[in-house]
Formats: C-alpha cells, sequence, structure tokens
C-alpha cells in the first residue's frame, strides 16, 4: 500500500539544466492524480525520481516514509510507463514483454493483461518492433494495468492512439481503479479529455510547483470575469485577486483570476454588468504556465 | 503469483532468474547443436575434397564462442537491466539476477563446449581420423576433460565479464562504451595469455621464468579470477546509479 | 445502483461522484441506510421542485428579459406572446 509521497526540495540537474529546483509537494495514497506541465516542465524527470529511474541531486523522495533510490519494498510497488513503456527489446514478442513482466512484478495478473491485450487488438504473437505507434502505446497500458501496482503512473502513455483507444483506456483504468484501489499519477497534454478522472491535480512549471489542489477547488477558483474594461479593472483591483490572463477586444476585458469567490462578490459582480465564467482545467492550466517574457 | 510469492518479491532483491537462464541457455543450447552439425560437415567436406583433417574442428569454434559470450553478456546488462528497474526491481537485485544468470551461462557454455570435444572423439574415432591438440593450452590432450573444463570455464567467466562490463559503460553513455573497450580487451588478453593461448606474453614470461612447458592452472586461474574481480567491481560501479534513460 | 456505477457511466472520478451523493444527503435529498444504500427521501421530488419554482423568475424569467430587452423586443410583445400561449392552453 502506497500512504503517502514526500517531495522534499528536490533538485535534479542535466549538467547545466536544472529539471527540478527545490520542488516540494505531498500526496496521499488511493486517489487518481493528475500531473500537468507544460513540455519541459520536469514532469518526466520528476516522475523518473519517484520511480526511481534516477537518482535525485538532492533533495528526498519518501514513499511511506522510505527514501524510494534502490529500495525493493518501495520500488517493487511502483509502475512507471513513460510514454509507451519500457520492455523487451524490439525483436521479440509481446508474449515474451508478458512472460517478464510476469516474472518481475509482483501483483502481475496474466489473465488481466490478457483481456487488455484483447481489448486493445495487440496479438501476443506480434513482433514489438512491428507494433503501430498506437499498439505500442495500448501495449504500455497493459503493463501498466495489469501490474496492479499500489502505485501506478503514466506518462504521456496515449501517443498514437486514436480517440475511441484513448476512451477505451480511460474506461479501463477507472473500472480498475474501482476495483482494485490504489494510486495513480497520470500525467498528459489531453487535459480535456481526463480532466474528471483526476481527484487532485499537480500543476509544475520550471521544475517548480504552481499549483496542487483537489479538482473541484481548483476549478472553483479560477474564473473569467468579462464587461467593460474599467469595471472588471475596478473589480479584480478592489479584491486583490490574482489575475493570470488577460484579453481585451475593445472595450471589452476579459480577467482571469484565480482566487475564492464568494456568493456576495459574485452577486457584486453581477450588479456591475459583469460576467462570470468558470475556467475549464485546461484553461487555468494555459495561465497559470504561460510562458512570461521576463523570465527565461 | 501465491500471496508467499509476491511478500517475497518485495522482500527479497532477486531470486534464480528462471527466464533470463532458460532463454539464453535454451538459444545456446540450439545454437550448440547447430554449430556442432556444421562443424563436422565441414569437416567431412574437408577431408573429402580437398583431402585436409582437422587437428580438431571444434577447436576452430572455440574463439567465436568466447566472442559470443562476452557479446550476450554485454546483451544481457545493456538490454535486461532497464527492463529489471522499469518493472519495479532494484539494479541491485538486477546486479545479483544478472550475475547468477550470466555464471550459469559460461558454466552452460562450458559444458556444451567439453562435450563437443568428447562428441568429436567418437566421430573422429569412426572416420579413422587423429586429433592433435595445437600448443597454446592447458591440457595437452582432448582426454583431458577436468582441463579442458577448466581452461574454458576460466575463458567463458573472463569474456561474460568483460562484456558485462562493457556493456554496462554503453548503457551509460555510447561514448562511455567505447572507451571501456580497450580495458575490456586487455582483459580478456591477459587471461588469454595467462591461460596459455596463442602462447602470449604472459605465458611466454610465464614459462620463461618457470621453465614450465606449458601454463599452468593455478596461475591462470590466480589472473583470471582477478580479471573477474575487477570487471564485475567495475560493472557494478558503472550500474549501481545509472539513471534508466528513453531508448 | 452504486456511486462507483454513475463514476464508470460519466467517466469521473468516484471520489467526485461520492461527494456529489454526499450534497445530496446533506440537502436531504437522499438519505443513507447502513449497509443498504443510498435512497431517495419522501417528498424530494416536491422540495425539488418548490426549489425550481422559486428559482423560476430569477434564473429564467429575468435572463429572459434582459435578452428581450438588448436585442428590442418590448415587453409587451413578450406578454402578448405568453397571453396567447395561456389561450392556447386553455383551448
Amino acid at each position: 500500500m502506497i500512504e503517502r509521497i514526500d517531495i522534499d526540495h528536490l533538485t535534479l540537474r542535466y549538467g547545466d539544466v536544472t529539471a527540478l529546483d527545490e520542488l516540494s509537494l505531498s500526496m496521499v495514497g488511493g486517489k487518481i492524480y493528475g500531473l500537468l506541465g507544460r513540455n519541459g516542465s520536469g514532469k518526466t524527470s520528476l516522475l523518473s525520481v519517484l520511480a526511481s529511474f534516477r537518482k535525485p541531486t538532492s533533495g528526498d523522495v519518501r514513499i511511506n516514509g522510505q527514501p524510494v533510490f534502490e529500495n525493493q519494498a518501495i520500488t517493487s510497488q511502483i509502475a512507471f510507463i513513460r510514454e509507451s513503456g519500457d520492455t523487451v527489446e524490439d525483436t521479440e514478442k509481446v508474449e515474451s514483454a508478458m512472460r517478464y513482466a510476469a516474472y518481475l512484478r509482483p501483483n502481475w495478473d496474466a489473465e488481466y493483461a490478457a483481456r487488455l491485450l484483447e481489448r486493445f487488438e495487440v496479438s501476443t504473437k506480434a513482433r514489438i518492433g512491428s507494433l503501430s505507434r498506437g499498439k505500442r502505446s495500448a501495449l504500455g497500458i497493459v503493463l501498466g494495468l495489469a501490474a496492479r501496482a499500489p502505485l501506478t503512473i503514466f506518462d504521456e502513455t496515449y501517443l498514437g492512439m486514436d480517440a475511441p483507444s484513448r476512451y477505451a483506456f480511460y474506461d479501463e483504468l477507472l473500472n480498475d481503479f474501482m476495483e482494485h484501489p490504489r494510486t495513480f499519477i497520470i500525467s498528459t497534454h489531453l487535459i480535456e479529455e481526463v480532466s474528471r478522472l483526476f481527484e487532485n491535480v499537480v500543476i509544475i512549471d520550471r521544475g517548480r510547483l504552481v499549483v496542487q489542489d483537489d479538482v473541484e477547488t481548483l476549478l472553483s477558483r479560477g474564473n473569467a470575469v468579462t464587461g467593460p474594461a474599467d469595471v472588471v479593472d475596478q473589480f479584480v483591483n478592489g479584491y486583490g485577486f490574482t489575475v493570470i490572463g488577460t484579453r481585451q477586444l475593445g472595450r471589452t476585458k476579459s480577467a482571469m483570476v484565480y482566487g475564492q469567490l464568494d456568493p456576495e462578490k459574485r452577486a457584486e459582480a453581477r450588479a456591475a454588468g459583469l460576467d462570470l465564467e468558470p475556467l475549464a482545467l485546461q484553461d487555468l492550466f494555459v495561465h497559470l504556465t504561460e510562458p512570461r517574457g521576463d523570465q527565461s | 503469483m501465491s500471496q508467499a510469492a509476491i511478500a517475497q518479491r518485495m522482500q527479497r532483491s532477486w531470486r534464480f532468474p528462471t527466464p533470463l537462464v532458460t532463454d539464453y541457455g535454451g538459444f545456446l543450447t540450439a545454437a550448440w547443436a547447430g554449430v556442432l552439425v556444421v562443424t563436422f560437415a565441414g569437416s567431412l567436406v574437408s577431408a573429402t575434397f580437398f583431402g585436409l583433417i582437422p587437428a580438431s574442428a571444434w577447436e576452430l569454434i572455440t574463439p567465436p564462442a568466447r566472442v559470443y559470450m562476452a557479446v550476450i553478456s554485454a546483451f544481457v546488462v545493456y538490454s535486461f537491466l532497464p527492463l529489471y528497474v522499469s518493472h519495479g526491481q532494484t539494479r541491485r537485485g538486477f546486479a545479483i539476477e544478472g550475475l547468477i544468470a550470466l555464471v550459469v551461462h559460461a558454466a552452460l557454455a562450458t559444458v556444451l563446449i567439453t562435450l563437443g570435444f568428447v562428441i568429436e572423439a567418437g566421430w573422429y574415432r569412426v572416420m579413422g581420423w587423429t586429433r592433435g591438440v595445437p600448443d597454446g593450452h592447458l591440457f595437452t590432450s582432448y582426454g583431458n576433460l577436468p582441463l579442458i573444463v577448466a581452461e574454458y570455464g576460466l575463458a567463458f567467466l573472463v569474456w561474460s565479464a568483460a562484456g558485462a562490463f562493457a556493456g554496462a559503460a554503453f548503457y551509460r553513455s555510447s561514448r562511455g562504451g567505447w572507451l571501456a573497450l580497450p580495458p575490456a580487451l586487455v582483459m580478456v588478453g591477459i587471461t588469454g595469455s595467462a591461460l596459455g593461448e596463442s602462447l602470449g606474453p604472459i605465458t611466454r614470461f610465464y614459462r620463461d621464468l618457470t621453465g614450465a612447458e606449458a601454463g599452468s592452472l593455478p596461475f591462470a586461474t590466480v589472473v583470471s579470477v582477478a580479471c573477474i574481480l575487477v570487471a564485475g567491481a567495475a560493472t557494478w560501479l558503472l550500474i549501481r546509479d545509472v539513471p534508466i534513460r528513453k531508448r | 445502483m452504486s456511486t462507483n456505477q454513475y463514476a464508470a457511466f460519466y467517466r469521473i472520478n468516484p471520489a467526485t461522484a461520492a461527494k456529489a451523493f454526499q450534497e445530496l444527503v446533506d440537502e436531504g435529498l437522499l438519505y443513507k441506510r447502513r449497509g443498504i444504500g443510498m435512497f431517495v427521501s419522501p417528498g424530494a421530488r416536491e422540495r425539488l421542485r418548490s426549489q425550481r419554482r422559486e428559482r423560476f423568475f430569477a434564473d429564467v424569467v429575468e435572463p429572459m428579459v434582459a435578452e428581450a430587452r438588448a436585442i428590442g423586443i418590448p415587453l409587451r410583445e413578450v406578454i402578448q406572446w405568453l397571453e396567447q400561449r395561456e389561450g392556447e392552453e386553455e383551448r
């Protein structure tokens, strides 16, 4: 069981490049987490350290209070599927990948794996190198789900998969999560598709934590305030909201704000002729991680 | 997997690596059978059409067999280290299981090579040919099976260790891999020389020093074990904290 | 039906589904029976209807009036239209 994950001042450097910069965050077990970040924000680096694929430069990663790196009792509970997942050589057959997974994975469910392969139409006799990109990703999904690892991580495991297969993946993930509760971390760029699967979302940017919260809280805090520019400015500045983005068309301005909007403030905004609209997770993500000119 | 097996997998970092041993042992045995047939057929062709009977046809396949041991070992480290770690095992666990698999593999290869000489004895007897041992071996007769086992056993272990070292270096970085080749070649060279192969400089030095006629098993053992330990330690240093990169 | 079935059907996180049901319990629209499940409270239908009745003018009529003003339909015309509908219903 994964009770909790604690990441404390985690730094990871590749030569001169700082991929993770004193990142700290905690997760409790038994939830589906979404990990969002732009390309190069450090998502894969973070997950790699978490799964003991890499040793941190400094800082601490603990699961259930124990350090992760080279700790068999912990690593054997983690399945980290990077894109299409790591498995046997391309010249080998899918059944060989299944055989080694069954040998190495303590909770491997061969029957479930067979069912999933059938559902994603991946033949066990096919050579791994001959699989299309989408089927290769599906194989990664099978390796991840059938491992039944207490901590299962999918890092952009959808490349080349068409929408029906991706939704089949989401359905399998959700059903298996309900039947065998465990901790999932899903890193994706297809936010709209999966955001409703998440209970909690972590957004990182430039190797640092931007925000972490339950999806509902996050969504209730993100709003677009639209109306005449001066009225919008007055409302937004008056309450000291964090403005994460603005757009203007003529005299109409739309300010994306992040912060608690209680009913009185909502009523006041409406009375002032302002439109309030909740931001979708995708928009919130875009604005919270927007490139800014002042930072390189 | 039973509950007990699950618990064991989570607590102990290694088990007997059955899949690795059966996969590579199975392939080795099949390849051996094929090579055996080809070798004897070749000697028959050579004797029939050219009137040339090899001193020992089986002897000819031993140099490529040594290289094969190194290549397989390099491949096992290069390919299975990331497989193990990405399936939740530790580098330490892989090191132990890989070591077991490669030692078993070398032992099997030694048995098969020796068996080849035994079968060849029967084949040559049937054909009425005679075999001669060239200089540069610990043994002076193909009937001396214990020394054959010792010589090829040590050679295969050293080549495997050197291969594992090179495989680990290539996994760390391709530049590191190329840099590891010279020391790996030196190690197999030293051992080969100590085992008497090609009367290399070390054996010559040893013979000059002691006045012995052939190589010495104790001397060769000391040199081989030293090389195996050095290569093994270097391999562990290379993999103990290696990042598992994307392919 | 379980909350998990709802979660699977709507492809939403089961914790989110469970929270939604809990909110309905807190509002008294559902009640829980330990070990059996959740049931619709007697009178839930009536309460929902009265809640929606209370909000009808604010939520539906006000925006309609605002929209009519914005596009220049006199309220008189809206009223006439409604009266006509009323007449049809009575027939």
